[in-house]
């Protein structure tokens, strides 16, 4: 989809346009979907913040005024909701069984092998910057951090990710 | 040959469970159309209304101290709080002036003090001092019954803020910066000290000592906000912030010590003390010009025009940066900017924005040059102010 296209589809779904809203949310699904794994690290809760997060942003379309930050807005909200998820699964399940849930998914092994061999504060900074384009600023702004933080945060994840090749795909 | 990285590029495959759920979620949204979204949407506000109300009477308080701190004018206020001292410096007299002028607040300036606290299990958190202009919001937390032994930093597993009642939009989310005061600040040369003005000491371990409790043994959470939109302003809002659980950070790994929740609704002042100096300087070396300077006790704003177009390569963005000011007096205030944002508000690179938050209050009417960096190593330039076409 072109650059003009989104736009058009932003400001037809702000008009409450239910089949255009489909079609953009379609289209950013792959670019959710790594987010959310990359805080959550298994399917099942991703779809859930995918779930809400599309529902979400139906419901304040209208609240959006700079249809050019529409998918810095829509990842605000998925990373908002994925951090609710967490935090429900942190009361209802220890960290060692949350993280073992993961290995029963299927899909997409290599990139959730990859992002496993990765500590938690590295794998959303290196999702929005490599997977998505973010500039760094930009990261700085989704999270709440300061630029030095993400700076570091993406050089230590290289080198991370690096070493977790090196070792032959296994976790150091 | 191909990057590690690329996995994150990689083609991938979306789970059925995510289909199934993102097109359950879509058949909602063809089905209930608009009108059901819109009762949503109103439960939603009523749920969330009557949620506010449970919070304690600590927002209708809050209110209520706002307003006194912005009406009383020829009280003896309260001083700030110590962790707000040490983020924003300044005099006894700067502090009562600011509070008359509405910008800061002292929340202990209640009849019923008791009332702005949240407890959760043994530790009880209570606003404390707010201070707030268009663009940035500072807000101090004391936080009781809980001390953590040794030289180790505090920390919420959990900090969100947001502004508005609708969390989820789009101008409700602003920046923030939130941490443990520790004792340390910034000298007039820009180098860290202790807020009593003493050199840094270290533990056995070689650790910077820092001091994170007051002589009462109490801790004290600074919250800042920031408002990067040049056309959007935190004054008159309300401020929400949510901290969730207590524990320590150690290389950046937090270590969970007491669970809770304390959420607090603060309303921001509608006071404004910022200074307009319009200006038309080119800036020596680049392709900027100076358009305008808005100065407010605790922030500056700073437009220009750039030609030819701005270009950002790698994270610069190649916008002069504001360090300081000089004041009437001859006073050199080099590393008075404390943070902030700079970004172009156009989409073809022509006008660009800076804001900066400072360390230190200052009087904008005193104001008679900036300090402009225009790149790192080189020295600053000076640039002064048409005095003659301030407007307040």
């Amino acid at each position: 989809m072109l650059e003009k296209e989104i736009q058009t589809y932003i400001q037809r779904a702000k008009e409450h346009d239910p089949d255009a809203f489909t079609d953009l949310m379609q289209f950013y699904m792959k670019d959710m979907y790594r987010t959310a794994i990359a805080i959550l690290m298994n399917d099942a809760d991703s779809a859930d913040a995918i779930q809400d997060t599309i529902l979400a942003c139906w419901e304040k379309m209208d609240t959006i005024r700079e249809p050019r930050y529409f998918k810095t807005w829509l990842t605000k909200i998925l990373i908002r909701k994925c951090y609710d998820i967490r935090k429900q699964q942190a009361n209802r399940v220890s960290f060692e069984d949350w993280q073992e849930e993961s290995a029963c998914d299927s899909y997409n092994v290599e990139l959730k092998e990859a992002l496993a061999a990765l500590e938690d504060k590295y794998r959303l900074p290196m999702i929005l910057f490599y997977g998505q384009g973010y500039r760094i600023r930009e990261i700085a702004g989704i999270l709440h951090i300061p630029v030095s933080t993400v700076q570091t945060r993406l050089a230590r994840g290289r080198k991370k990710l690096a070493a977790y090749y090196e070792n032959g795909g296994i976790r150091p | 040959m191909r990057e590690h990285r690329d996995i994150f590029t990689d083609e991938i495959r979306i789970p059925d469970v995510v289909l199934r759920k993102a097109d359950d979620a879509f058949a909602r949204i063809q089905k209930e159309g608009n009108l059901e979204m819109n009762r949503k949407k109103e439960q939603k506000k009523k749920k969330r209304r009557n949620f506010l109300r449970r919070q304690t009477a600590a927002a209708a308080c809050i209110c209520l101290l706002v307003a006194a701190g912005i009406t009383a004018t020829a009280a003896i206020h309260r001083l700030w709080s110590r962790g707000m001292q040490g983020t924003v410096r300044a005099t006894q007299t700067q502090q009562q002036e600011l509070i008359e002028q509405g910008v800061a607040t002292v929340l202990e300036e209640t009849e019923s003090p008791e009332n702005l606290s949240v407890t959760d299990g043994a530790i009880t958190i209570t606003p404390q001092t707010v201070i707030v202009d268009s663009h940035f919001a500072h807000v101090s937390f004391l936080v009781e019954g809980y001390a953590p032994d040794g030289n180790v930093e505090p920390a919420f597993e959990f900090t969100e803020a947001w502004l508005g009642e609708d969390p989820d939009a789009e101008n409700a989310q602003a920046s923030i910066n939130a941490s443990f005061y520790n004792g340390i600040v910034s000298d007039e040369n820009g180098n860290p000290v202790y807020e009593d003005g003493t050199a840094l000491e270290s533990d056995g371990d070689g650790r910077l000592i820092s001091r994170y409790q007051d002589e009462s043994g109490r801790l004290e959470y600074i919250v800042s906000v920031h408002s990067s939109d040049p056309q959007s302003s935190l004054s008159g809002q309300t401020l929400h912030v949510s901290l969730s659980n207590l524990g320590t950070v150690s290389k950046a790994e937090y270590i969970p010590a007491q669970e809770g929740n304390w959420e607090f609704a603060i309303p921001l002042s509608d006071s404004d003390s910022t200074v307009s100096f319009p200006a038309d300087s080119p800036i020596d070396g680049t392709g900027f010009v100076l358009k305008s300077v808005d100065l407010s006790p605790i922030s500056a704003t700073i437009q220009y025009d750039a030609d030819p177009p701005g270009e950002i390569r790698e994270d610069e963005t190649g916008i002069p940066h504001f360090m300081g000011v000089v004041l009437e007096d001859g006073t050199r205030l080099p590393y008075l900017a404390d943070g902030g944002s700079d970004r172009y508000t156009d989409e073809t690179m022509t006008s660009a924005c800076t804001m900066s938050r400072f360390d230190r209050v200052i009087d904008p009417r005193a104001v008679t040059s900036i300090l402009i960096l225009t790149e790192a190593g080189t020295d600053m330039q000076e640039v002064p102010l048409r005095r003659e076409s301030v407007s307040e």
